[in-house]
């Protein structure tokens, strides 16, 4: 149950369906986005978010990606398109299977529901019909107007970032836990990283903190999240983002050099924080306005 | 709780700048009740957003960096940078929970002020967010994505859009690729046939605020910022236009507007940092 970075990879490989949880530029599990990089591995099918930030952008730089189900790859104000996903999708190297974020949950609860499809009222009359093959308009058998029709989509693995877990596969967010709840119903094992693991004893005295009770792999990884928010832990590291999205708008040796030092030269992920230094690690811990 | 009278005077173009304008424009299109979605991606947006709150929806829910709360008391709503940024949980009275909005479109179907970005935008307010086509039908520019916008725009009661820029590749004929659909092809009942409720009330351009003329369902001039004429418009718009010559002059913002803006939601002035010049032509 409880597992270290590298033993939890080790139930990823190349060619699975990997949900990917956190929203926006907070709880992206990136100590196991690091570890996937750092192994090489390749063509996954990454449904991520609904809105995915660089953390997608990350493994697509780094070649491990296929195609992504996602409503929204970027950084926001930092980078508003995803640098890499960008360059990769006008290249035609990976496929974006297009959703927004309703059709995203729809797609996720056919899946958690063990249902072929599920479906959804907006979509119809877009283009997203056009670029998704699974995405399909059909008839109300009830006589209304017709309705889309989201194939399901089933992970092999879900992976998420969250505050505490205990020993047991009991996580808990702090905050919303954003669509981390329904990636995991989607997936037939998820993967959690942790800032905090704490006692089953400390888990029954507050049991309605418990978010997801049936998590497979606990991994327990303080500032696993970095350079992402953590809530209830730190923000975002607002410089370190704007690093790799320079890194990637320029490409070449610059995405290679800043790959090197941030990921592959890490031995794992305490030598990642190392390199952070404590001063900005803690100094992000502070929360300033 | 009752609604600010706003009786102040009206600032000239050169006390405030193109941005906190918007911000003042997006507020009006914020009614009291019900419930309205606070992005951050867009600062004029957000800025407008909770000045409507303040102004005029002070039971207005806002739905901000994933909570739903109520801000009309708060002194000072600082800005956040990203959507997700966990300080405005200090507000909270509820978390998100993503499938749970989704989950909840009946809600969503009574959503007015929405506002919608778009890269692309034709005569009858369809709507693109995705990116351009190249020749082979494959992407000449990928955007970032439509994140929610097929969906609420499917089901609110109505929806506005907003563009950047205002020049015949913005305006066009027919958008490369649709992902939120306007009033379709204009043709009577052509959301309703699709399934769609609502649609869009309205579009606001660095030109002017148009509407929809509610027979043809095509845009036309509503109104017109400051300095612009129709001939302007009609020559930055890839399609026809009607803007006719009496189109009134877009109103600038109160004194009370712009205080409100300027000491309770940007302190740090970062709306007359940002687009502080005002776009007059393409």
């Amino acid at each position: 149950m409880l597992a270290s970075v590298s033993e939890a990879v080790d139930r990823i490989d190349s060619g699975m369906a990997l949900g990917i949880g956190g929203l926006g530029t907070s709880s992206h599990p990136m100590s196991l986005i690091r570890e996937i990089v750092r192994r090489g591995l390749r063509d996954l099918d990454v449904v991520a978010g609904p809105m995915a930030a660089l953390d997608v952008d990350l493994l697509i730089a780094a070649g491990c990606v296929r195609s992504v189900t996602s409503s929204y790859v970027g950084g926001e104000r930092v980078a508003p398109i995803g640098p890499a996903y960008r360059r990769a999708v006008q290249a035609g190297y990976i496929e974006v299977r297009e959703v927004d974020e309703g059709i995203f949950c729809q797609g996720l609860r056919a899946a958690a529901q063990l249902l072929p499809y599920a479906t959804w009222r907006g979509g119809v009359g877009t283009a997203l019909v056009d670029l998704n093959p699974g995405l399909t308009v059909v008839d109300d058998p009830y006589g209304g107007p017709p309705v889309l029709a989201v194939r399901a989509t089933p992970l092999d693995v879900t992976i998420l970032h969250a505050a505490y877990a205990d020993p047991y596969g009991n996580i808990q967010h702090v905050g919303t836990g954003f669509d981390d709840r329904l990636l995991a119903a989607a997936a037939d094992v998820t993967v959690v990283s942790v800032e905090q693991v704490i006692s089953n004893e400390a888990v029954r005295r507050a049991p309605w903190f418990t978010t997801l009770p049936d998590a497979d792999v606990v991994v327990r990884s303080p500032g696993g999240a970095h350079p992402y928010a953590s809530p209830g832990f730190y923000v975002e590291d607002v410089p370190a983002i704007q690093d790799y999205a320079a890194a990637a708008r320029a490409g070449g040796e610059e995405l290679e050099g800043w790959l090197r030092e941030n990921v592959h030269e890490c031995g794992d992920e305490l030598d990642y924080l190392d390199r952070l230094g404590l001063r900005r690690f803690f100094d992000l811990q502070e929360s300033p306005l | 709780m009752t609604i600010t009278t706003d009786d102040s005077r009206r600032v000239g173009q050169d006390e405030c700048s193109y941005d906190e304008f918007l911000a003042c424009l997006v507020s009006r299109e914020i009614e009291d009740g019900g419930a309205a979605f606070v992005g951050a991606a867009l600062p004029a947006i957000r800025a407008g957003t909770l000045l409507g709150h303040l102004l005029h929806g002070p039971n207005t829910r806002m739905l901000i960096s994933m909570t739903t709360t109520n801000l009309h008391h708060i002194p000072v709503i600082d800005r956040f940078s990203f959507v997700t940024d966990w300080r405005g949980s200090r507000w909270a009275e509820h978390y998100r929970i993503v499938e749970d909005i989704f989950g909840n479109m009946r809600k969503i179907a009574g959503w007015r002020g929405f506002f919608v970005g778009a890269l692309q935008v034709d005569p009858y307010g369809n709507s693109n967010l995705l990116g351009r086509r190249d020749e082979d039908g494959g992407f000449a520019f990928r955007g970032a994505g439509s994140v929610g916008t097929p969906s609420v725009t499917a089901v609110a009661a109505s929806f506005n859009i907003l563009v950047n820029r205002h020049d015949p590749s913005v305006f066009v004929e027919e958008c490369d690729f649709v992902s939120a659909p306007g009033w379709i092809d204009g043709t009577p009942g052509a959301r309703d046939r699709l399934g769609l409720r609502g649609g869009p009330a309205s579009c606001l351009s660095p030109l002017g605020v148009f509407d929809f003329e509610p027979e043809t369902r095509r845009m036309r001039g509503k109104t017109l910022h400051p300095g612009v004429t129709p001939d302007h418009v009609r020559a930055a718009t890839g399609f026809d236009i009607d803007v006719p010559a009496d189109t009134p002059t877009t109103l600038l913002p109160s004194e009370l507007e712009l205080e409100t803006l300027r000491t309770r939601i940007d302190r740090l002035g970062e709306l007359r940092k940002e687009g502080a010049s005002w776009p007059t032509s393409t």
